[in-house]
């Protein structure tokens, strides 16, 4: 049965500006389950880094704030909790790995020293059992010849080699979430592919709750259980993958379904032009009142502008939720790519 | 380099600079003691520096402000005297600076190979002497006066303007814009002077003001040692002058000397943090 | 290996400079200065003892030899006599050195301190009031000039209050204590602005680092995030400048040594300015070029060494 682990709601964090203060994060509700991995999906701008940034309180006064909501861990509101008492939480409980490997790691200290630093902060363990753990834990995460790696620098891996170290830092106090922010896109392709392996795999063995965010959906295809699609702040679609995939709501989704060039055969137009969502992400001190994506839409209609205000994010279907005022209907299914079920998925 | 003119380019870091209180005051020093420098020099204020207007060492007082010298001299007037002195020589230098700073480092920089060898190693070969012992080398050689003080406070200055130029314009010239120019067949002079040139304004004028109060501080140092300029009162002699008075309880002149240096010097201090943060583009984006 | 070849390409580097040095302290000391005779004997010498000084000086010699010769004194310092005390030039400036370093080592190392601890401090406290009003505490004591700190310092901590010597030189442990404390504490003064507010911005740009964002996610506090992942790195250009610093603050000192009666290198090159004694100066001149290049080619060895991203091949 599912379990929930991580429960976001209403999240809005605040960033300082030259032009003011401005929400990328702006009402986000979302919840974590044990063993299944979210994944939260935007272009640049829509807040889905900020997001991840939030939970794991790390913006804070120069650059912002998180000002409202609850972020429940258990029974522990983490907003709630002191700063002391948080950093108890990060790299514990929760802990994140990010996007750029090669300079996400300390290039003046060994690897090893880094994830015995990692291993010693949270757990009472003397440094010859550290030592250890940590060899244990690059072996899990596929590095070979762990004894001797242990004493290298950062520069001397592959990129690979190191998002493989980061992900044995995060791991090494198996955290119940794992927040992993783009974490392949500046890999190669099989690199990607041996990562989000090495990711699934250390789900099933943790039963962690993930939270992927990426801007790639083929990513999402392969690995998520359930997808949450951000625009301007807000998730304006969540469903589980399948279900997005075959029948999205939003004109959004729609449209960055269309956008993935495909070769597959079935119903799908082999020579179809590639489409694109006209226009630009507004800027989010200048967004329009109504739906944020009004300019852009296909489909917009007068009230979409203002009269009725935001379209809430609700129900459509069961367990499939849109914040659209015109979401797209049953019959306009538009099957891009069936995304395949994959053996490390559950 | 119509568009440098622009009002827009200048509006915004001039209201991020005027912005802070402490910004705007400093800007104000800096436009006070240049008209006072060039009221001085003009001759419209202090021209009578030299005369004996009081009886010697004169506590400040309501006749004399700030009291007056061994000489009987006022002490304010020459305070003033020294303000267009100070002034000039920031001004000389840092105009000698950023001339051979910027022209040297612009031609490195942008022809590259034996030209940009060239202009490294007259770098180096001045850079390889410290600053102290080049200004004495320089103002020995070339005697006392004026002349041989802003020479040798422009040479031992430029180098690093010119390290800096040279860096911005390699940054600079491979970017796509500077390969568009080329493609539309622009010269060598047009790219560098209107595509590449105004890239590194910033730098100039941060600069500017960093090297306007080193210039100020180094002829004090210079005034003590003897070999800056020796006809017209400055805050170095001044300053000079008070070990002697000390000791008989005169305090006026190394106070009031001290003072007026320190105030403009700091506000070039706070003027170039202040241009910093508010010019250079990597900031910005932070 | 890698080192070893690395110091000897870099040495080869210094090749090219230290010539176009000994080109410009020729061109500054034996071409535009003209002829020191007339200044040295004095209005009635005549032309033969103008002539016999000058070959006594080696200016007679052709251009390209004197050239050679500042080049030959570079590596060998023997830079003759001095004009004022015929003393050996490079025994007076070993004996100087001697009493420069018991004042500036001890400045040294306490500024060094000082300031990369202040550094620390204001990039901890970043934006807020300790930060801010360390800056302009800074700033304004950078505004200053030496003199008035000299000046002041003396008549106020040793003419007033008597704490110190004013003036004056004792070589003998304990008695030179009292001599250099002061002016020891104004040279941390002097340099102590720049400094930190150099080191600062270093530590600053560390801090925007993304290995930084990497160690606040394992939840280490921010004062350790600091004081270990970034001073480490900051270290690197931090310590390449303090090395570099080295030449300045030896003849940095010509200030305070004169005013404090102290006989080192500071001492001497002002005796040297007001004697217009010519080979001093250009001796130190030479001598602090060729100190400096071969800093230089230190610290770039220490990087090397302290990076361990940089590969030598």
């Amino acid at each position: 049965m599912l379990e929930k682990i991580l429960t976001v709601e209403n999240l809005v964090t605040q960033l300082a500006t030259d032009q003011g203060p401005i929400l990328p994060v702006n009402g986000v509700s979302f919840d974590v389950y044990k063993g299944k991995t979210l994944g939260i999906v935007g272009e640049s701008g829509s807040g889905k880094s900020v997001t991840a940034l939030s939970i794991m309180r790390l913006i804070n006064p120069p650059l912002g704030n998180v000002i409202g909501g609850h972020i429940w861990l258990g029974d522990q509101d983490l907003l709630q909790l002191s700063t002391r008492e948080m950093r108890k939480v990060r790299g514990n409980q929760i802990a994140m790995i990010f996007q750029e490997p090669m300079t996400s790691l300390n290039p003046v200290f060994t690897i090893g020293y880094q994830i015995e630093e990692a291993i010693q902060l949270h757990q009472q363990l003397g440094r010859q059992a550290a030592r250890a753990q940590a060899i244990e834990l690059l072996n899990l995460v596929g590095i070979p010849a762990p004894a001797n790696r242990i004493h290298e620098y950062p520069h001397r891996l592959s990129g690979g080699m190191r998002q493989r170290v980061m992900i044995a830092m995060a791991l090494s106090s198996k955290p119940a979430v794992l927040i992993a922010d783009e974490p392949t896109t500046a890999l190669d392709v099989t690199i990607q592919a041996q990562i989000l392996d090495l990711m699934g795999k250390l789900q099933e063995e943790l039963a962690m709750g993930i939270i992927l965010i990426t801007h790639d959906l083929g990513v999402v295809a392969e690995v998520c259980h359930e997808v949450a699609v951000m625009y301007c702040g807000k998730i304006i679609e969540k469903a589980p993958v399948q279900e997005l995939f075959a029948h999205p709501q939003h004109p959004y989704t729609r449209g960055l379904l269309s956008a993935i060039p495909s070769w597959e055969g079935g119903r799908t137009q082999v020579h179809r032009r590639l489409e694109t969502i006209k226009g630009i992400v507004p800027s989010l001190d200048q967004l329009p009142m109504g739906c944020s994506f009004q300019d852009r839409c296909y489909r917009v209609q007068p009230n979409c502008r203002g009269k009725q205000g935001i379209p809430p994010l609700e129900e459509k279907k069961p367990g499939h939720l849109a914040a659209c005022f015109h979401p797209l209907l049953e019959r306009q299914e538009v099957v891009i790519a069936r995304p395949q079920s994959s053996p490390g998925k559950s | 380099m119509k568009n440098l003119f622009t009002a827009s380019i200048w509006l915004q870091p001039l209201q991020r600079l005027t912005k802070s209180k402490l910004t705007t005051i400093a800007l104000v020093i800096v436009l006070a003691y240049t008209l006072i420098a060039l009221l001085a020099h003009w001759g419209v204020v202090a021209g009578d520096w030299n005369t004996e207007v009081g009886e010697s060492y004169e506590t400040p007082s309501r006749q004399h402000w700030l009291g007056t010298d061994i000489f009987g001299r006022s002490v304010a007037a020459k305070i003033i005297k020294s303000t267009e002195m100070a002034m000039s020589i920031g001004f000389v230098v840092s105009l000698i600076t950023i001339v051979f700073g910027v022209v040297l480092g612009a031609l490195g920089g942008y022809f590259g190979g034996i030209v940009d060898e060239l202009v490294s190693w007259i770098c180096s070969t001045l850079a390889s002497i410290p600053n102290i012992m080049l200004l004495i080398a320089f103002t020995f050689i070339l005697g006392k006066g004026i002349l041989a003080v802003y020479i040798a406070l422009g040479m031992t200055n430029w180098v690093d303007v010119c390290r800096l130029i040279r860096g911005e314009v390699i940054r600079h010239k491979d970017r796509e814009y500077v390969q568009a120019a080329t493609a539309i067949g622009a010269s060598n002079l047009s790219k560098l002077y209107k595509h590449i040139l105004p890239n590194v304004l910033h730098i100039v004028i941060i600069q500017v003001s960093a090297i306007f109060q080193i210039a100020i501080k180094s002829e004090v140092i210079l005034s003590y040692l003897g070999l800056g300029v020796q006809n017209s009162p400055s805050w170095g002699v001044m300053i000079n002058d008070a070990k002697v008075e000390l000791l008989s309880g005169v305090w006026w002149q190394i106070t009031f000397a001290t003072l007026a240096m320190f105030l403009i010097v700091l506000a070039f201090n706070i003027l170039s943090d202040a241009l910093r943060d508010a010019l250079d583009p990597k900031l910005r984006g932070k | 290996m890698g080192i070893y070849h690395y110091t000897i390409r870099r040495l080869l580097y210094t090749i090219p400079i230290l010539m176009g040095v000994c080109m410009l302290i020729f061109l500054i000391f034996n071409v535009v200065a003209g002829d020191p005779t007339p200044l040295l004997l004095g209005k009635h010498a005549t032309a033969k003892q103008m002539a016999a000084l000058r070959h006594e000086l080696g200016l007679d010699k052709p251009w390209f030899t004197q050239y050679l010769d500042i080049l030959k004194s570079g590596f060998t310092f023997d830079f003759g006599r001095s004009w004022a005390s015929k003393q050996k030039i490079i025994a007076m400036l070993q004996s100087g050195a001697w009493v420069s370093l018991t004042l500036v080592i001890p400045a040294f190392i306490v500024t060094g301190l000082l300031s990369i601890g202040m550094a620390l401090l204001a990039a901890f406290y970043r934006g807020k009031f300790i930060d801010k009003t360390m800056i302009l505490i800074t700033v304004m004591l950078m505004s200053i000039s030496a003199l008035t700190y000299i000046l002041f310092g003396q008549w106020l901590l040793a003419y007033k209050l008597g704490w110190f010597e004013i003036a004056g030189y004792d070589p003998h442990f304990p008695e030179v204590l009292s001599y250099i404390v002061l002016p020891s504490i104004i040279l941390v003064i002097l340099s102590i602005g720049s400094d930190m507010r150099f080191y600062r911005t270093v530590i600053l740009d560390e801090m925007h680092q993304d290995y930084v964002r990497t160690a606040r996610a394992k939840g280490l506090t921010e004062w350790i995030v600091l004081s270990k992942h970034v001073l480490k790195n900051a270290m690197i250009p931090i310590a390449t400048n303090l090395i570099i610093q080295i030449p300045s603050w030896l003849l940095g000192t010509i200030l305070v040594e004169s005013f404090f009666g102290i006989p080192g290198l500071g001492g001497i090159l002002l005796h040297a300015i007001n004697n217009s004694d010519f080979p001093v100066i250009k001796a130190m001149t030479v001598l602090s070029a060729v100190f400096y290049i071969v800093l230089n080619v230190a610290t770039d060895i220490l990087y090397t060494w302290l990076d361990p991203r940089i590969k030598l091949s």
